[in-house]
Parts: structure tokens; sequence; C-alpha cells
């Protein structure tokens, strides 16, 4: 699953600039969801083999979501935790860029 | 087409789980309840080399080393909930066997449940076994059960030659006691042989019940000893040996019925064990938050709704539709070895991708498991022994996985770790 900066899935090049995350993190996260049932945002509703548009409301939802994963170091039994620690910030990243180009987030799936 | 209908096929989140995954069961290990997720943990435990335990009650290891212990297991240990233990034969020299082995490389998981029985004297040794056999082997589970009883006799070993170690004869009344005990060499002169009262009564690991006469009897041939010059010599034990074959030879023939009795038993053990792999079976094949399988209030077997639910699945991987449109503008498009999208794996270009989609969903070689999320739709994948494409991180990658819904249409398919 990869995140863009783009106005539409149309708009999207695959070449463009993009923060990737790999098929082990995001199921590594759907196990926190598991475990965690009152975990919620919108990166459960990401679908990881299609494509979904991120409005500015649901950017914020993924930067909070990011930055609850970190701080709360729930990623420390993930086996290449720094690996996964720089691509939630590099969403954060990408998100609050977004936001500030007034551009919307969109998920591109494997 | 493969026929997938003969044989059960779980979905089985292995030795390729997620590394997240993995972790978290970690935080499991020590559960002492036999729960999904160490039925998982035992079934997926990535142990590398064949290991073997002999325990009291059955003890599964995880790749971890950690013990699971399985509380509903059919065990013979305090904790287990079977009624096996009120067996009528009581025994304790059960030894438990349990194996678990998997390779990697061969994605075989071979699952062993060994039980031993074997009661030895000097003169006759019986061992009665039964096991119970899973193999997996790239998510399907084929099982068989066997019990087997032998006898051996061992009189021959009963000789002038041999030096008696300890005989003692025990009175089998309801006291339990024992009225005459004589341990060590050469002090058999004392021995005495009482009836029993009742049938069954022993306790004692090396006991030999034979309905009437309970008797306990080690023998050890030395070679080269002191040659028995005490028995040479003395008449008495002579005679008293020539007593105990006697004895020895009655206990051979009402061995058989033990045997016999005991056989039973271990069918029954094999048969409570055989329900005990269904469960394991049949929770293997719940997946994060959706269960294939109708529930099982008895957890006798698997249901043939059940069966006919995963039938659904294998006929509809058969069955799959790989679109043009799919393969060109999605699977090429973001994963095929010109394809211009970075952070995302590439399929090697001399891997046929359609070639390995087929395979992936029709042929043996996979494993199935739910969409995540909740989401319609199953995930097969398939490992290779050479590498398929690579990572955004240029690693080689070994895995194909191929994602279809609720429809049989491929979403999409690609190399992963």
């Amino acid at each position: 699953m990869n995140f863009y900066i783009a106005d539409s899935i149309a708009e999207v090049k695959f070449d463009d600039v993009n923060i990737g995350m790999d098929d082990e993190l995001v199921e590594y996260l759907y196990v926190i969801k598991k475990n965690n049932p009152n975990v919620a945002s919108i990166f459960y509703y990401l679908d990881p083999y299609g494509d979904v548009e991120l409005q500015k409301e649901d950017i914020e939802d993924l930067i909070g979501f990011c930055r609850y994963i970190l701080e709360a170091d729930l990623l420390q039994r993930y086996e290449e935790k720094e690996e996964a620690v720089d691509t939630l910030n590099d969403i954060i990243s990408i998100c609050l860029k977004a936001i500030k180009e007034g551009k919307n987030i969109v998920s591109i799936g494997d | 087409m493969t026929n997938k209908s003969t044989t059960k096929i779980v979905e089985k989140s292995t030795k390729q789980t997620s590394h997240a995954s993995s972790q978290l069961r970690c935080s499991s290990q020590t559960t002492s309840k036999l729960n999904s997720n160490t039925v998982k943990e035992v079934i997926s435990g990535q142990i590398k080399k064949r290991s073997t335990y002999l325990t009291d009650a059955p003890k599964l290891y995880n790749s971890s080393g950690s013990v699971i212990v399985a509380e509903d297991y059919n065990s013979y240990g305090n904790k287990g909930k079977s009624d096996v233990t009120k067996s009528k034969l009581d025994s304790k020299p059960i030894i438990n066997k349990v194996e678990l082995e998997n390779s990697a490389e061969s994605k075989i998981e071979v699952f062993r449940i060994n039980t031993d029985k074997a009661e030895k004297s000097g003169i006759t040794s019986n061992t009665i076994q039964a096991s119970k056999k899973v193999t997996t082997k790239n998510g399907k589970i084929t099982s068989e059960a066997k019990s087997a009883s032998k006898e051996e006799k061992k009189t021959q070993t009963l000789t002038k030659n041999s030096i008696v170690l300890e005989i003692s004869g025990s009175n089998c009344s309801k006291n339990k006691g024992t009225s005459t005990k004589s341990s060590g060499k050469l002090k058999i002169g004392t021995f005495q042989v009482k009836q029993c009262a009742e049938k069954n009564q022993s306790k004692s690991p090396l006991t030999v019940v034979s309905g009437k006469t309970n008797i306990v009897i080690k023998s050890s041939l030395i070679e080269n000893a002191v040659k028995s010059s005490y028995m040479k010599s003395s008449k008495e034990n002579g005679n008293f040996l020539n007593e105990i074959i006697e004895i020895a030879n009655d206990i051979s023939k009402e061995t058989y019925e033990v045997i016999e009795e005991t056989t039973e038993f271990m069918k029954d053990y094999v048969r409570k064990t055989t329900n005990f792999i269904r469960k394991i079976e049949k929770k293997l094949l719940e997946d994060d938050d959706k269960k294939v399988l109708q529930e099982n209030k008895n957890g006798d077997k698997i249901d043939k709704k059940s069966n006919g639910k995963l039938q659904e699945v294998f006929e509809l991987a058969d069955n799959y539709i790989l679109s043009e449109e799919t393969y060109k503008n999605h699977i090429l498009a973001r994963h095929g070895a010109n394809s211009k999208s970075n952070n995302k794996s590439h399929f090697k270009a001399d891997f046929d991708i359609k070639k390995g989609i087929d395979s992936t969903l029709v042929e043996d070689n996979f494993i199935v498991k739910m969409n995540t999320g909740g989401r319609s739709g199953y995930i097969f994948e398939q490992k290779y022994n050479k590498p398929i494409g690579v990572s955004s991180k240029g690693k080689s990658l070994y895995t194909l996985k191929v994602v279809i819904d609720e429809k049989g249409n491929v979403i999409t398919a690609y190399p992963k770790k």
C-alpha cells in the first residue's frame, strides 16, 4: 500500500513520490486492532488491494493514528521496528504536506 | 482442475505469517488455555528442527521453546479434562510423546501424538502403542491414527546366569499393602507369592496384573558376572527359579487379556485424541474475525456444512477469473517487472505471472486464508524455492500472494516476503 499526494485517484502517477507500507506492517497494524478493539482509524478502512482517496478530515485521522502507534510504542514487537517507525513518520510528513498544500492523500493498494 | 474435496484444507497462517502476528503471539506463549491463539501458535510455530518431548502431561512448545499447556488435551496429566484418566486400567506407565515438526523449506508440518504403554517384567514386556499423526502440507491436513500392541517374551533371560536384582511380591488386597518384599541380590529365599483378592488393583508401573497373582520382577542378565555361584550352589534357589518361570508363564498367558483390554483403552484414547485434533482443525479454520465453520457445539467432528463452506472456497479458486483489465492495469502496472511504480514489490522478468496465479489457485501447493479486515474474499499464497520477485528495497521475494473476491475474480497478485 502506497500513499501519494494527489487530488484524485486518477491523478496519481505511480512513479510520483510516495510512501510505501509493507504487507507485513499492514498486517501488524491489523493485529494491533484485533488486540485493541477500541483502536479506530480511517486506516482500517483503507483497502490494501484497492485505491482510496482521503480528504482532509481523513488525513488528520490518519496522522493521529500514526502518532498514536508511535507514542504508545506499539511497534515494539515488530521485527523491523526502526523501519516501521520511519514509515509512519514519513506518512505523517506526507499527510501534513498534503494538508499544507490543500491536496488529498490517495492510498494505492497492492 | 484438482479435486480438493476429499482433503480437509484449513486456513493456516503458518511459517510465513507476518512478523507482526508472530511477534504478538509471543505475548501469549504462556497461555494456559487452549485458545485459538495457542492452537495457531502450536501449528504455526517455527520449529526449525525436530523436537521430541517426553512428559507426564503433554506439553506443546512453540518456536521460542516456551511451554503451551493444552488443558483440554486428552492427557493423562492432572490438568487434563479428559476422562481418559478414569480408565479402568488407571495406569501411569504411559509415556506421552508429543512431537511437532515443521520445515520452512518444505512447508510440511507433522504433528504427532504418540502414546506408549509399556509393561515390563523380567519375564515379559508388553508394549501397547497408540499414535495420532497429523501432517499438514501447504494448508492441507491429513491424519491417521493407529494402535498396536505386541508382546515380547523374555523368559530366556531368566536363566541361571541371571542375577535377580529384585523380586517382590505384593498382596493385592483392598488395603493395597505389601505383605512381603525382598530386594537386592540373593535375598530371594524370602520371596512369597500371595493370592490377589481383586483384579487390577495394581498401582506399580512395573506390575503385571495376572488376575490372581500380582508380582513384580526385575531381572538383568549380566554377562561375565559372578556366574551366579550362589544360584548354582543353592538348590533352594534353583527350585525357586523354576517356580518363578512357571509363574511367569502364567503371567504371560494372562497378560494377553491385559493387552486386549489395554488395546481397547488405547483405541478409546485414539478416538478422543482424534476429537482433539478435529478441534484443532476446526480452530485453524477460524480466521481473525470470521469463522469459516459453523460452531460445532459438541466439538466431536466437523460437520458437513462446514466442509461444504470450504469446498465452496476451493471451487471458487478452481474456477477463478483473471480479467485482462486486472492483469494489465493492476497487476502488471503495479508489480510487473517493467512497472514504473516505486515502493512496491516487482515480479522478476522471467516469472510467468499467469502461470503462477493458476498454480496457486488451482493446484495443491497453497495456503489459504480469509481476506484481511473482515473484507470478503480469500487470500491464497504459494511459496517458491527460488525468488519470484524483489521488494522495493531490493530484497528477493519467494512468495506469491493472490487475492480473489467472493465471486472468484482475481483482485491482485504480487510477490511478497
